[in-house]
């Protein structure tokens, strides 16, 4: 196991911020740290790094303790904060410079990776800007370029693509993703089900500073009752049809709010068709079907009762 | 090479260059315009013209006695009104005293030159009322009264000399506030260490690198950062405004490079031993800015008095009385006592500070960010 985190407990005064938590981290994985805002993902990452004191629980990175001064396991993680965390007053180049520095000594050899990373993620051109005239979507990046430019074994990404447009959004998930083709391992955090579903080989769901659930998506997914979501546009039902809906196979429960009927069931053959031969036979009009596998958010509403953005 | 990027960063925060270089440099420069002319080394006698009026009194006789007296304040030219007043209008002289009836005294303009003479005019009245009573009282008592009259003189000589010393000090507090401005830099700089304080400050805690080397060099770092403003300060007041610190240079560079070390360490040990935010901390070093200033007499010198009487060790230690007392005392005392005896406590602040604070960024471990 390169990460493995055992019955961690963090309390902040009388607040339970994160909840006899574990996990494992292999070689070569994207894990992803999947839940809403104050899940526990950020203070879980903080006591990882030995950034946080905590409560109780062992945390070992490359199989060895992690504490704050264990500076030869420090030397080969890579941290990409939520908050892009560089100097206003350097250039882009400079400042990764200066944080390659923190790690690499050897000054031809830190040439060449901040070089590297300025090109990994396409700052070259504004690698004499500083933080200030960048935009939101290139800060983002640099944030990312001082945290990996070390070439790290192990690289933890605290929600890197909050606040950002859609183009540097998708440059950074490839980014990372050819990271983890060089060799790098990975943790995600994040409260973006489609990024976390995109990029990640395993996921852990968090909520209340619990894991709630972990597994690859398909496994997640399986985990859960909704096998299929159907949706609809209808005019007119009444509350005997949708009762009688609810009756169907494999169907379990029924919304319709203003126009829009949703109908969940478990997984099964012809649900569809099924479905759409009830409402002909009721003589009810529809339109916008649309038939959806299930999502990392189901399986979150499924084990919470709310949504991720809830 | 951190040590390259830590001086571009503190040299290219505004704030910290105004308060360390800009302030000092714009207060000097405020203050040459206004006070033009009295910042060289040496004070030159103020030109005046002398008009003897017809029935002289008996004060403006004494004056006109005591005139070789006041030589090291005033040049005096006894001349003819209308000539004074010619030169009173060219600029040639100052004032022109008219010693009649009465001693009256025309001076065509404010500044400190209008200012001392307007001070000898007064006394020298003031003096002469105090004598009329004397004779009228106690006709025997006149010769007692000559001789203060003449005490007088001297007092006088000495106050304006003492007003004008004064008015040179003014460049050597400024270089004392330009070093104690310092504390701002140690403040800001050791918030990029802490964790709890900046996202910067997390990074660096989550490197490699340990926390007592990274606070070391940013304390070798502010200290040239500031040890160069106090220069610049200084280079600025002597080449531009025409300040002469005469020989004690080298002293003063000394006393530069302690003020402002001990003043960035004690922003540093501030930083790091009080909780809160960046911003909190701020607010805790413009607050005891305030309680330092305060406390060593900086508005009133009462309050210094008071403190100094009932807190001696405050008053002892306080940052600012330590950098200011050593800046005034080279400016006007012959021995280095103080001197010597400010330096070597800025020394040991310094060092008790500075490994205090090394200490408790090492070892500090955050219940939360």
């Amino acid at each position: 196991m390169l990460v493995k985190i055992d019955n961690l407990v963090k309390r902040y005064k009388d607040v339970l911020a994160v909840d006899h938590f574990s996990m494992e981290i292999r070689e070569g994985e994207i894990l992803g740290l999947l839940g809403p805002n104050g899940s526990g993902k950020t203070t879980t990452i903080n006591c990882l790094l030995s950034l946080l004191k905590y409560d109780k629980g062992d945390i070992t990175i490359f199989g060895q303790q992690m504490s704050p001064t264990r500076y030869d396991i420090k030397k080969d993680i890579g941290v990409v904060m939520q908050n892009v965390a560089v100097f206003d007053e350097l250039t882009a180049y400079e400042n990764v410079d200066y944080f390659c520095s923190l790690y690499i000594k050897d000054a031809a050899t830190r040439k060449k990776y901040v070089e590297e990373a300025l090109k990994f993620v396409a700052i070259e051109e504004h690698a004499k800007k500083v933080p200030p005239k960048l935009s939101g979507g290139l800060l983002r990046r640099l944030n990312i370029a001082c945290g990996i430019a070390h070439k790290p074994k192990l690289i933890i990404f605290d929600e890197p693509t909050v606040a950002i447009d859609p183009q540097s959004r998708d440059y950074i998930l490839e980014g990372i993703q050819n990271l983890n083709k060089n060799g790098a391992t990975i943790i995600y955090t994040s409260h973006y089900m489609e990024e976390v579903e995109q990029l990640c080989s395993r996921i852990i769901i968090m909520d209340k500073g619990k894991a709630l659930a972990q597994g690859t998506k398909d496994e997640l997914k399986r985990m859960i009752k909704t096998g299929e979501t159907i949706k609809m546009q209808v005019l007119d039902i009444s509350q005997a049809q949708l009762d009688g809906l609810k009756e169907l196979k494999h169907v379990f429960a029924v919304d319709y709010v203003g126009e829009d009927l949703t109908i969940r069931l478990t997984q099964g053959k012809h649900n569809l068709a099924r479905v759409l031969e009830y409402l002909n036979n009721e003589n009810i009009t529809y339109g916008r079907v649309a038939s959806e596998l299930p999502t990392l958010n189901d399986v979150f509403l499924e084990i919470t009762g709310k949504g991720l953005r809830d | 090479m951190r040590f390259k990027y830590n001086l571009k960063s503190v040299t290219r925060t505004k704030s910290l260059m105004f308060w360390g270089m800009a302030f000092p440099v714009i207060m000097g420069i405020i203050f040459n315009v206004a006070f033009g002319g009295l910042s060289s080394g040496e004070f030159n006698p103020i030109p005046v013209a002398v008009v003897i009026m017809d029935d002289m009194a008996m004060i403006s006789t004494a004056f006109y006695e005591a005139l070789p007296m006041l030589s090291e304040v005033m040049a005096a030219t006894v001349t003819g009104y209308e000539y004074a007043a010619e030169l009173l209008f060219e600029r040639e002289i100052a004032g022109i005293f008219l010693l009649g009836y009465e001693l009256e005294l025309v001076v065509n303009s404010g500044g400190v030159d209008a200012s001392i003479l307007e001070t000898v005019a007064n006394e020298f009245s003031m003096t002469a009322i105090t004598l009329g009573n004397i004779v009228n009282i106690d006709p025997h008592g006149i010769i007692a009264a000559v001789e203060a009259m003449q005490g007088y003189t001297t007092s006088m000589l000495q106050l304006n000399l003492q007003a004008v010393g004064i008015l040179e000090n003014f460049f050597y507090v400024m270089l004392a506030i330009g070093c104690f401005m310092g504390i701002h830099l140690g403040l800001e700089s050791v918030a990029n260490l802490q964790a709890d304080m900046t996202q910067v400050g997390a990074r660096v805690s989550v490197s490699p690198t340990s926390k007592l080397r990274l606070f070391a060099e940013t304390v070798v770092s502010n200290t040239i950062v500031q040890f160069i403003m106090s220069v610049a300060v200084m280079l600025f007041y002597m080449h531009v405004l025409g300040v002469e610190f005469g020989e004690r240079l080298g002293l003063i560079l000394l006393a530069c490079f302690f003020s402002g070390t001990m003043a960035v360490t004690v922003g540093m040990f501030v930083a790091a031993i009080t909780p809160g935010r960046l911003a909190a901390k701020r607010n805790i070093i413009l607050a005891l800015c305030n309680v330092f200033f305060i406390a060593g007499g900086m508005f009133a010198i009462e309050i210094r008095n008071l403190i100094r009487e009932l807190v001696p060790i405050f008053d002892r230690l306080n940052p600012i009385v330590l950098i200011s007392d050593t800046f005034v005392s080279l400016a006007i005392r012959e021995n280095l006592d103080i001197f010597i005896q400010n330096s070597l406590t800025m020394l040991g602040i310094t060092i008790i500070l500075c490994a205090a604070s090394g200490l408790v960024l090492a070892r500090r471990r955050h219940a939360n960010l």
